[in-house]
């Protein structure tokens, strides 16, 4: 049973087209789906589409397009949408769990009362879904993480995370692309560039992709740097 | 050919039409604050409207030209001397080889563009000129402009293209005076309590503004502030409303997507006017139909065929 999203206007040059406010896998799923669809088409006068975590924007030129075209063509796409969300390519992204990368695992760990192998476990074992990117360019917003290792953001956001850091909050888990300020719990680093504006696509993920980490000691993180650095463009 | 920056300014960057299309990847649009006198800068020179151009804020450069080439300087007014010619901004004409354009003090606004015919011949990245401070990547090398920068010139067009700068002065003048400071709002939908209460607060724009977002201050009663929210897209000129109540009007390099609650969208015929806010200003929000910001919008499109025709590619 397809639910129904709410479509509406967000100024004149913004349709937003919302599902039920959740983080759930299959509502997502059906977003990316559907940005896809209107992509698609290639109506002239759309600028892009952008997918959120239970919404999505389509964002228009309002000297080019016919409110009634864009309407339809959002009628005709929700109601072909399916929630599959095993299409996405699969990514395994190298993580060193390790000091002086993991910034914060040891207070993560006493929070959610397990020794740090167990937060190291729990943050990958399982199969992410990259609900979307956003914040900065490249920056994954992945789930739904194990809900033991689940927290608020940190109390006092750091000035300066370190580009590849991965880090938790809530539900979910992201990777800083660039050197950033952030709120969320630094439980390790990978040395795979997220973000590459010379490449097609720029962001390693895309919304709708599936994400494994695998833990590697900081001997191995260094090498995988020295061959991200050398490796030819 | 080049131009060469002899002293930066406070914030000087390189702007062009935007980036489209790369919203999903967390790439903001960017492109000027102020686009409609990014536009009309390009117009004078020459230029198609989505030229690279330079946006200064609040303090101007010092920049020396290696040719002969036409310049407009819109946007913000500001004492400039251009080669030996004391002028105030609005201003275009042509400058001689090996003058400088010094920027002096500033009279309103926060941003004034620099155009140059034939524009910069910086590297297209993504499909776009503008500087992408975050990632970093563009303009000039993800940055703002540096002492020392040479910003290579595009191939010119005739320097009889220019349109010189008395001709538009009262137009200008016209223009851009009167709606000062008053912001025209569309509720989203369906329209909120926060809406009305937006609209009812007189507003300061605090010095932790940016070209991310114009962040304000005021004493408005909210009531509560729904939070919590799972992150959505965000639109140009949107007004967020984070939990600790001082609202953020969007500006061109928001991120494209936020977790606050969205109480407005300015209108397209007022992003001129936000995009000219400092520190310290006073704004009142008012709401807007649809109709009158389709008309509005119309309007301001009409001024600026008016100051000066579009040039097709």
């Amino acid at each position: 049973m397809a639910s129904v999203p709410r479509v509406s206007r967000l100024g004149e040059e913004t349709w937003l087209v919302e599902y039920e406010p959740e983080l759930d896998i299959a509502i997502n799923a059906r977003v990316h789906h559907l940005a896809r669809a209107i992509a698609g088409v290639g109506l002239t006068g759309v600028r892009d589409v952008v997918p959120g975590m239970a919404s999505l924007a389509v964002h228009v030129d309002g000297d080019r397009v016919d409110d009634r075209d864009i309407a339809a063509l959002l009628d005709r796409a929700i109601a072909t949408a399916s929630d599959d969300a095993s299409e996405g390519a699969l990514h395994e992204l190298p993580v060193c769990y390790e000091p002086p990368f993991a910034l914060d695992i040891e207070d993560v760990a006493r929070r959610c009362e397990c020794a740090v192998s167990d937060v190291i476990e729990r943050h990958s074992t399982c199969e992410y879904h990259v609900f979307m990117v956003g914040f900065l360019p490249g920056f994954p917003y992945l789930g739904v993480l194990d809900s033991r290792l689940s927290l608020p953001r940190r109390d006092v956001p750091r000035q300066a995370v370190p580009r590849g850091s991965v880090a938790i909050a809530g539900a979910q888990t992201g990777i800083y692309p660039s050197d950033s300020p952030g709120g969320w719990h630094v439980i390790g680093r990978t040395p795979v560039p997220l973000f590459d504006a010379t490449a097609t696509p720029p962001g390693l993920l895309s919304p709708g992709d599936r994400v494994r980490f695998v833990p590697v000691p900081a001997t191995r993180f260094e090498s995988l740097v020295a061959g991200t650095a050398e490796a030819p463009r | 050919m080049r131009l060469v920056v002899e002293r930066p300014g406070m914030f000087t960057t390189i702007q062009d039409g935007g980036r489209w299309g790369f919203a999903r990847w967390g790439v903001p649009v960017s492109g000027p604050m102020d686009r409609w006198s990014a536009r009309l800068a390009n117009r004078l020179v020459g230029n198609p409207d989505a030229s690279a151009v330079l946006e200064l804020t609040l303090v101007g450069p010092r920049l020396r030209v290696e040719r002969e080439c036409a310049v407009a300087i819109t946007g913000a007014e500001f004492d400039v001397h251009v080669g030996t010619r004391a002028v105030r901004s609005p201003w275009s004409g042509g400058v001689s080889a090996g003058s400088t354009i010094a920027f002096g003090a500033r009279h309103t606004g926060a941003r004034a563009y620099v155009s140059v015919g034939g524009s910069f011949a910086v590297p297209s990245v993504l499909g776009s000129r503008s500087t992408e401070v975050r990632a970093p990547f563009a303009g000039m090398a993800g940055r703002a402009l540096r002492a020392g920068d040479e910003i290579p010139l595009g191939e010119s067009p005739s320097l009889a293209r220019v349109v010189e700068g008395d001709g538009f002065r009262a137009w200008w003048d016209a223009a851009s005076r009167g709606a000062h400071r008053t912001l025209r709002v569309m509720a989203t939908e369906p329209a909120t309590a926060a809406f009305e209460t937006l609209c009812a607060t007189p507003f300061v724009v605090s010095t932790r503004s940016d070209r991310m977002g114009c962040r304000l201050e005021g004493t408005a009663s909210w009531g509560a502030i729904p939070g919590g929210l799972p992150s959505a897209p965000t639109t140009l000129g949107a007004v967020q409303l984070p939990p600790g109540g001082s609202p953020i009007l969007l500006m061109a390099d928001h991120p494209t997507t936020g977790g606050y609650v969205q109480i407005a969208v300015l209108c397209r015929a007022d992003r001129q006017i936000a995009g000219q806010l400092a520190p310290g200003d006073r704004i009142q929000f008012v709401p807007v139909s649809r109709d009158e910001a389709r008309s509005a919008h119309l309007a301001r499109e009409r001024a600026l065929t008016a100051l000066a025709p579009e040039v097709l590619e």
